[in-house]
């Protein structure tokens, strides 16, 4: 009687110890599937380019874009007394006195730059805002001849100091 | 006993089968995905190329401006560009800027005051398969008038 309880106890031993390692084989097999999985996942998110990102090449040729728009613009002649736009510019800010047919070198100068970015970079599809500003007080005031296509939310910025008889001119050049 | 054993592979086989078809589906995605990717680097480099041979000609001194001998940058002298145009379809010379210069296409375009183009150089590549082209702004200097004109610089490069 006594050994039969023993073998009963034995087998039921003996069972409890095959499901039991049988549900921690299984444990580790789900433990395996979700670890793959988890590489996986993070095998492809590391693939896919993050929003917004561009190649060096691309920044690299925007900021050739940029610099010489801005720095070809400045010495461009103007059919207005064959003066430069820099000369412009920096007449502008000192009061405008030259004047260019029926308009002032300001209103002159916003109209010209206007025709010639909209011929290079519009035409490129890339937005800009372009501005003049002139020091007052130790800080850079806009003259109110802002050309642009749209209003950046984030940008590149190139700009240019120009020295007047007055005060310093700003020329300022933003690719959106 | 043996149908419990037929259940068990029957199971095993389900298991490889869903395994195998979402192997085939990681896969498809995966090859998709970098095809993308060669495309966008073959096109990457077309573009880097572009660039590079945009700026090596803003820089070469057969067009290159000079004011009291000092070199201007980004600036192509009118007169020198003229000279320097004969100077590269020379047949004796082409050899030299094929080196340089490759199979493009170079050309300039004045937007502001003065309106005109210029094709600097000119080599097609035979049955190119693609091309890419990459336009910066340029000064075009005539140091007759002493005008500086709003210009452009168009490159085309064949691959």
């Amino acid at each position: 009687m006594v050994k039969c309880q023993k073998l009963k106890k034995f087998n039921h031993f003996r069972l409890y110890m095959h499901y039991s390692k049988r549900a921690q084989i299984e444990i580790l097999g789900i433990a395996v599937v979700i670890l793959v999985l988890l590489a996986g996942t993070i095998f492809f998110i590391n693939l896919i380019p993050p929003l917004n990102s561009r190649s060096v090449v691309v920044d690299v040729a925007r900021t050739e874009i940029g610099a010489n728009t801005l720095n070809t613009l400045l010495k461009t002649t103007t059919p207005c007394k064959q003066l430069k736009i820099s000369e412009l510019i920096t007449d502008c800010v000192d009061g405008a006195a030259i004047s260019c047919s029926t308009q002032n070198s300001c209103e002159y100068l916003q109209g010209q730059i206007g025709i010639i970015l909209e011929q290079t970079l519009a035409e490129w599809g890339i937005d800009y805002q372009f501005d003049i500003l002139e020091l007052q007080d130790a800080d850079y005031v806009s003259k109110g001849l802002e050309i642009k296509t749209k209003t950046c939310k984030t940008y590149e910025h190139y700009e240019q100091i120009l020295p007047t008889q007055i005060t310093l001119a700003k020329a300022s050049l933003d690719l959106c | 006993m043996n149908k419990k054993a037929q259940l068990k592979m029957v199971e095993n086989i389900g298991v490889l089968v869903i395994f195998l078809v979402l192997i085939v589906i990681v896969i498809i995605f995966f090859m998709a995905f970098q095809s993308g990717s060669i495309e966008e680097q073959v096109s990457e480099f077309k573009t880097r190329n572009a660039v590079q041979l945009a700026t090596k000609i803003a820089l070469l001194p057969e067009f290159q401006c000079r004011r009291n001998n000092v070199l201007e940058d980004h600036c192509i002298d009118i007169l020198r560009m003229n000279s320097a145009r004969l100077i590269m379809s020379d047949t004796a010379n082409e050899d030299y800027y094929f080196r340089i210069l490759g199979y493009s296409t170079i050309k300039t375009q004045s937007i502001y005051p003065e309106m005109f183009g210029v094709t600097l150089y000119n080599k097609v590549k035979p049955l190119f398969s693609n091309n890419d082209t990459f336009s910066i702004p340029i000064s075009i200097y005539d140091p007759i008038n002493k005008i500086y004109n709003y210009g452009i610089l168009e490159v085309n490069v064949y691959g």
